[in-house]
């Protein structure tokens, strides 16, 4: 059994690192991935969790630093595992104007049906040796058509300073019908199940 | 001013003031935003080009307004008028906060035409907005977020509650017999949408109004792709109807008359009419100027004038 000093590096410090696996070069070619990751929490193995506080991440496969969330002091004596929410909980979609991840400039935010597009992914899959677009900007808070989804990761012994999480698009991509729907921008029942997909392509990566 | 005033027999606000409440700093901030056609891709619109003080901060006598280049939009132009009592924006309701509205007349194409990128590095350069920033947020750097609730701070604060009406229910004043008419009628006909004292509602609802043929404008059914909702627009405040022509989504009726004589022909089979339009209104034309006089009474001078809001100079 692992102790405490074995766990924690000197400020009881996790980073959780979120590796996007792109497909391979002849499936597709990734323009654009930015989504959200938000209330994260972790647990101990006896009961005790640690919620980050104000917990809202925008990760971009474009801008390495926002893979990487790090969150220090954290309270616990251990940490068996991981929950966080992919997108943003509703009630930050209600609470008008925001910044720093949450800032309409930075492109998920609709302005004309306001809320935060919690995934968006755009690029060009190969079929048959022909490039064709896609656009995905999934996002929409309200009910059954909510589109934040939320996982939870139980951590191996031994791994508490770094959590790796692989984000697979191709996963994604296999699972698209690309025929049926090759744009989807609006919130509603398809982007719903497009969040269904994208649910699972997050998982633990060593 | 810290505090927004209105009268005790309005209901609370719906705006969170406590996220960002009113200060002189902020108002004065805002207020210069709203006027400021440098906000727009080639410095010529501004708020105001579409929401006039003098007409109920509204386009008047424009269908649709005009922006950018003459781009035409698709939907009449509403009037900023006790906002703060909004539950929702635009004709649709797509809007669930005050703050994030002015997001969409910026980065429209027929409107502003502009990016927020660039309207917040136009900020940043302007050596009075720095001030105007530091004075209000204690941070001479302007982002998106201060931005928005600088000019939140302005839009929430236009209040009409001095109009004749108002005069009268506080028995400063006395309404003629016609003007008392008027009220009646609109008690036993309008009341149910366009419900005292704020003289709208947070609802959608359909006035039997056929679907124009320009846009097909469906209203609500754009944003929550529920058919129940087809045909359905907010209902719009009447404070200052007299110079808020011309009337409805697609500004379709110039008149006030126009909009009577709508109301008393609805085909009650329309569909998604409101329940309390099923039962035809019967009107005579006495009965009409009647009920117009007292629209007229909901003209507020007071905020049609109010230097506050105007243009600073």
């Amino acid at each position: 059994m692992l102790t405490s000093s074995t766990i924690w590096g000197q400020n009881n410090t996790v980073n959780i690192k979120f590796n996007i696996v792109t497909p391979p070069i002849d499936a597709a070619e990734i323009t654009v991935f930015r989504f959200y990751i938000s209330d994260v929490i972790l647990h101990n193995s006896t009961g005790d969790s640690y919620k980050e506080k104000f917990s809202y991440h925008l990760i971009d496969i474009d801008e390495e630093n926002s893979q990487l969330i790090t969150i220090d002091s954290i309270p616990l004596n251990s940490i068996e595992s991981i929950h966080y929410a992919i997108g943003t909980d509703s009630l930050i979609n209600v609470s008008g104007a925001l910044d720093g991840d949450l800032d309409p400039i930075n492109g998920m935010y609709w302005a004309w049906n306001s809320g935060y597009i919690n995934f968006k992914l755009e690029g060009l899959k190969f079929i048959d040796g022909e490039k064709h677009p896609f656009e995905f900007h999934i996002g929409g808070y309200s009910g059954e058509n909510a589109t934040v989804r939320y996982r939870k990761h139980d951590i191996d012994q031994g791994k508490k300073v770094e959590i790796n999480i692989n984000v697979k698009l191709n996963d994604f991509m296999q699972q698209i019908d690309l025929e049926k729907n090759a744009s989807l921008l609006i919130p509603g029942k398809e982007a719903a199940e497009l969040a269904n997909i994208y649910k699972h392509i997050f998982t633990l990566g060593e | 001013m810290t505090n927004i005033e209105f009268p005790d027999n309005w209901p609370e606000p719906i705006y969170d003031f406590k996220n960002n409440p009113i200060t002189e700093q902020g108002f004065e901030l805002g207020r210069k935003l709203f006027y400021d056609p440098n906000l727009s891709r080639d410095s010529t619109i501004s708020c105001a080009n579409c929401h006039l003080q003098y007409t109920g901060f509204t386009h008047v006598d424009h269908k649709v307004s005009h922006g950018i280049d003459g781009r035409k939009g698709t939907r009449n132009s509403p009037a900023l008028i006790n906002l703060a009592w909004n539950s929702s924006f635009h004709w649709d309701g797509g809007v669930n906060n005050l703050e994030v509205q002015v997001l969409n007349p910026i980065q429209s194409y027929t409107e502003m035409d502009n990016t927020l990128e660039k309207v917040i590095k136009y900020l940043n350069t302007w050596p009075e907005y720095k001030q105007l920033f530091m004075a209000a947020f204690d941070d001479s750097v302007a982002n998106t977020k201060s931005m928005l609730k600088a000019i939140a701070q302005f839009t929430s604060s236009l209040i009409s509650s001095n109009s004749k009406y108002d005069q009268y229910l506080r028995g400063e004043i006395d309404f003629s017999s016609q003007e008392k008419n008027g009220l009646k009628l609109f008690k036993k006909h309008c009341n149910k949408c366009h419900t005292e004292p704020l003289f709208n509602s947070n609802e959608y609802a359909s006035n039997g109004l056929d679907v124009d043929t320009v846009f097909y404008d469906l209203g609500r059914y754009g944003i929550t792709q529920d058919l129940k909702d087809s045909l359905k627009f907010r209902i719009p405040t009447l404070r200052n109807i007299e110079y808020t022509f011309p009337y409805m989504h697609d500004g379709r009726f110039q008149k006030l008359k126009d909009v009577l004589e709508h109301y008393t022909t609805i085909d009650i089979n329309k569909p998604q009419l409101h329940e309390s339009l099923k039962k035809p209104i019967i009107l005579n034309s006495n009965q009409k100027k009647d009920l117009i006089a007292f629209l007229y009474t909901l003209t507020d001078k007071e905020f049609i004038y109010n230097k506050k809001f105007s243009f600073p100079h």
